[in-house]
């Protein structure tokens, strides 16, 4: 994929935070990209999405509402392909962080656009519910994903 | 595909992917954020009956 992302500005050298600025017409907006372990045996890893707010604090429920949701997701994608490049057993989890599934639905909808490429570097599972997952289908509905690399 | 062994070879592998990225072993701390905290929480209370370990 060759779409237009953000530059990845910062990164701690335990290779779990990937720091970048989305720009738009809010303004600047720090987020980051956060890897944390779930399971050690499965090797899964949650990953999130931060962003870092004008208080100090940080949020994954934010809506930023600045424009660039397309860029932000290439972003995602480039760290989540950088990442799996340097840990190709990790697994790694994600979900939507609004109740309302908006997010879930975002992620699904962007999975099923560039998944003939994203299938080539990923094996990817999607979790229909809590108790039920399989691997991708784009004609399917789900609550998480699993991807790990080919 | 590259399989990193040593922490150097995945600093070196992390420095080639992300050439203009600066260190800031600050962002560390979101690791133990409130929020990077209950996103895991929420996803092992999503993934408790996989029986994942």
């Amino acid at each position: 994929m060759h779409l237009p992302s953000y530059q990845i500005l910062e990164t701690a050298d335990d290779s779990s935070q990937y720091k970048f600025v989305s720009i738009g017409p809010k303004g600047e907006i720090p987020k980051a990209v956060v890897f944390r372990l779930l399971y050690p045996e499965e090797n899964i890893y949650n990953v999130a999405l931060v962003d870092f707010l004008k208080d100090g604090t940080e949020s994954d429920t934010n809506v930023s509402n600045n424009g660039d949701m397309r860029e932000i997701l290439a972003t995602v994608t480039q760290v989540l392909t950088a990442y799996s490049e340097v840990f190709p057993d990790r697994k790694i989890f994600f979900t939507g962080s609004d109740e309302e599934g908006k997010r879930m639905a975002v992620y699904h909808r962007a999975i099923r656009e560039y998944y003939s490429v994203l299938q080539k570097i990923f094996l990817i599972e999607g979790y229909i519910n809590e108790n039920v997952k399989e691997p991708f289908n784009p004609a399917n509905n789900y609550q998480a994903f699993l991807v790990k690399r080919k | 595909m590259k399989v990193a062994k040593s922490d150097i070879e995945i600093k070196e592998a992390f420095s080639k992917l992300f050439p203009h990225a600066i260190i800031n072993n600050d962002l560390k701390k979101l690791q133990d954020s409130p929020v990077v905290l209950k996103k895991a929480e929420q996803a092992k209370k999503f993934l408790r009956n996989f029986n994942y370990k």
